[in-house]
């Protein structure tokens, strides 16, 4: 009977080593430092107005093509940083952190570290609620994460009103991300799902992939402010829509229709090639200094 | 930018959904070349499901002078 019993334990101890080694199998350490690849640029911000690969509202164009990138230099806003988004779109590392509570030895959130010019972000594990919709909105936002299929699946909301691109393309505080992250080995790919009731006619997205470093990353510094060339007070730099001088930048460096450039939705498919192959044609090939800058000033 | 034999490609399919009930396919593709690189060369784009494959039309390759 004494051995019946013990051989019982035994198999039900063996089924739970199991039952637990199959969910953490469908987990994976996110815990350490994540160093950005220099073969992913997704940054898009070469020149200032290059909208490809959003599909934006009539309203976020017109507000995108207003901004002007020297309102960073006022002093009010040098320390202002980036919002979620920039987690993909910067280009700086991730260093993930764990916060456990010691009673029952469960992950309460992770901590994805700041940078000098974004904050840093908290995924909440532990399944609690969001806040009111009224609730104080944040650059870093409320995240909640879960594991889902072997990846970590997380949503971002309460962010404040800020950018989708370091040019100027706008978010607002309703914007919702949606993020997953996906481990292979020493990678760490990152899948970013922006959506925007308001500024967004179809999602943004952007991937990319960062390599676990065996270095840990520290990306914190202190923002200090400096004189930039904009007095306390001056009015905060702007185009008039119809008049940003860098508008046809980028048309005339790659001969593409305006459209193609400003962020319509139908210029997000393949099926737009086809509508414009037939009255594209190419620049003339560059021949020398043929840096973005260079080919510019070359094909003037 | 060249590749030699000494080269190989490793690529992770992952697939995510998205907000309208739509799926991503996700590609994490590294290369590695101990001839040409010094390093990994990775690049991890997405792909958006189509609901069938009628835009899928290859057509042969052609040469022309």
């Amino acid at each position: 009977m004494l051995i019946h019993l013990v051989a019982r334990r035994a198999a039900v101890a063996f089924l739970l080593a199991v039952l637990a080694a199959s969910k953490a199998s469908a987990q994976f350490e996110f815990v350490g430092s994540w160093a950005p690849l220099a073969s992913e640029d997704v940054q898009n911000d070469s020149v200032p107005v290059d909208y490809l690969g959003l599909a934006l509202t009539d309203e976020a164009r017109t507000r995108a093509l207003s901004y002007d990138e020297s309102q960073k230099s006022m002093i009010e806003r040098q320390c202002a940083g980036w919002g979620a988004a920039y987690m993909v779109l910067g280009p700086f590392g991730l260093r993930v952190t764990s916060q456990t509570d010691p009673v029952v030895n469960r992950v309460v959130s992770f901590t994805i570290g700041a940078w000098e010019d974004w904050n840093e972000m908290i995924i909440w594990m532990d399944g609690r609620p969001r806040p009111s919709e009224h609730a104080l909105h944040t650059q870093a936002g409320f995240t909640v994460g879960r594991w889902e299929g072997g990846a970590l699946a997380a949503r971002t909301t309460h962010v404040k009103a800020g950018f989708i691109r370091k040019t100027g393309v706008p978010l607002t505080d309703q914007a919702t991300i949606d993020w997953r992250f996906f481990r292979h080995g020493d990678l760490l790919t990152v899948l970013m799902v922006a959506t925007d009731p308001v500024y967004l006619v179809e999602p943004e997205i952007v991937s990319k992939s960062f390599r676990l470093s065996r270095t840990p990353l520290d990306y914190r510094a202190e923002c200090v402010t400096a004189y930039e060339g904009r007095e306390p007070g001056d009015s905060v730099p702007h185009y008039a829509p119809d008049q940003n001088p860098f508008a046809d930048e980028f048309v005339n460096l790659y001969h593409l229709p305006r459209e193609a450039v400003l962020g319509y939705r139908e210029t997000l498919y393949p099926e737009y090639r086809k509508k414009i192959k037939d009255t594209y044609v190419p620049p003339p090939p560059c021949t020398s200094s043929c840096g973005a800058a260079g080919n510019f000033v070359l094909r003037q | 930018m060249p590749y030699s034999e000494r080269t190989t490609v490793t690529e992770h399919f992952d697939v995510a959904p998205l907000p309208d009930g739509g799926r991503l396919l996700l590609v994490t593709t590294i290369v590695e070349d101990p001839v040409y690189l010094t390093g990994l060369y990775v690049v991890s784009p997405h792909f958006k499901k189509e609901p069938d494959g009628s835009k899928w039309d290859p057509t042969p390759c052609s040469s022309t002078w």
